[in-house]
């Protein structure tokens, strides 16, 4: 007889996954200690996700999401700018996912809200032409991404003046100066 | 009676270590591959340097510097950015040690030449006053850093492209908004 399918499967090994992320980082994760973590076996994790490759890009996508929910209330991009990098240096394993996977996640069509809600106040707000948004948005990335990288490894005084250095930064890109 | 000082024997070692990373990445580089690549043993090498760590540094020295060497007085932010992803690129296994040196750098409060570079150019050549050039410089350093760190994880040459023209794009508007 078949076992059971187990619908809240999926959702444990992704909770696991993250924990162990947020714990010991993106490279010491073992799809063994995944398993273990969700009271499941390694087969059968590999039954829900071929390979670690597929299970961490699940992870991308269910970050995607989280950072979206965490900055869909924002109303500039100074506010969400501030938010993601809070959120980043909350979660440094997070953030060395999201660097490994974002330009890949650019060639994609993967969900990336974040990076469209950046683009529609580049747009909307800003009044940047959407080719132009585009590229704003993917140069805020590499700032944020960078600063938040940066910020990790300095001390509270310095890593708060790269803090303040990119906001001001992102309030000048909110200004109409034509370059 | 001690060995006499060979003055080249620092030089050949490091460059035998070069050459590991150009062809196989940071992890080639071991005291004993090293040590064969530079005709010398493992016991020399660590007369020279203390440990990888030293020799990792003095790699990274040298990487830094041909990169500063390229840099001018007279380069625009978004030339000094170019000129820094284009190092990059040719250099791929060199990338990881010169972003972690910037990291290094930030973490013992040091400025390295190339900080230095832009804050001075964003002066003279972009024309910021001083205060504008050091808050434009850490956050321009932190965007170029960025821009590498994601360049480097992507084989995708247009990806990685689109990704730097954002960033030197962005970098001009930037200057444009600071001197206002």
């Amino acid at each position: 007889m078949p076992r059971k399918p187990n619908p809240g499967l999926g959702g444990a090994i992704l909770d696991s996954a993250l924990q162990l992320i947020d714990e010991v980082g993106v490279d010491a994760l073992t799809m063994r200690e995944v398993a273990r973590r969700a009271r499941t076996s390694t087969p059968t994790l590999y039954e829900r996700f071929y390979e670690r490759e597929t299970l961490l890009w699940a992870l991308v996508d269910l970050l995607q999401a989280d950072m979206y929910r965490e900055v869909q209330g924002s109303s500039s991009l100074p506010e969400m700018s501030a938010i993601l990098l809070d959120y980043a240096s909350r979660y440094p394993g997070r953030l060395d996912l999201m660097s490994q996977y974002w330009p890949r996640l650019l060639g994609t069509d993967r969900p990336k809200p974040t990076l469209e809600l950046a683009k529609k106040h580049f747009v909307e707000s800003l009044r940047y032409e959407p080719a132009d948004a585009d590229e704003a948005a993917q140069a805020l990335a590499a700032l944020l991404i960078g600063t938040a990288t940066l910020m990790r490894n300095a001390a509270p005084a310095a890593a708060d003046g790269l803090r303040q250095a990119a906001l001001r930064a992102v309030r000048e890109m909110c200004r109409r100066v034509e370059a | 009676m001690p060995r006499k000082p060979d003055p080249n024997l620092e030089q050949s070692i490091v460059e035998a270590a070069l050459r590991l990373l150009a062809k196989q990445g940071v992890e080639a580089i071991t005291m004993r591959e090293v040590a064969r690549a530079a005709g010398t043993t493992t016991p020399t090498i660590y007369e020279r340097f203390k440990d990888r760590d030293a020799l990792i540094a003095a790699v990274t020295d040298y990487h830094r510097d041909r990169l500063v060497s390229n840099l001018t007085s007279e380069d625009s932010l978004e030339v000094a950015a170019t000129k820094f992803f284009d190092y990059c690129r040719e250099h791929p296994t060199a990338v990881d040690l010169l972003l972690a040196r910037i990291a290094a750098n930030i973490k013992l409060r040091k400025r390295g030449p190339t900080y230095d570079i832009v804050r001075h150019n964003l002066m003279k050549v972009d024309g910021l006053n001083p205060k504008d050039a050091e808050e434009m410089t850490k956050a321009t350093s932190a965007m170029i850093f960025g821009t590498a760190l994601l360049v480097s994880k992507v084989d995708d040459r247009a990806i990685a492209r689109e990704m730097e023209r954002a960033t030197c794009k962005m970098m001009r508007r930037l200057v444009a908004s600071y001197k206002n």
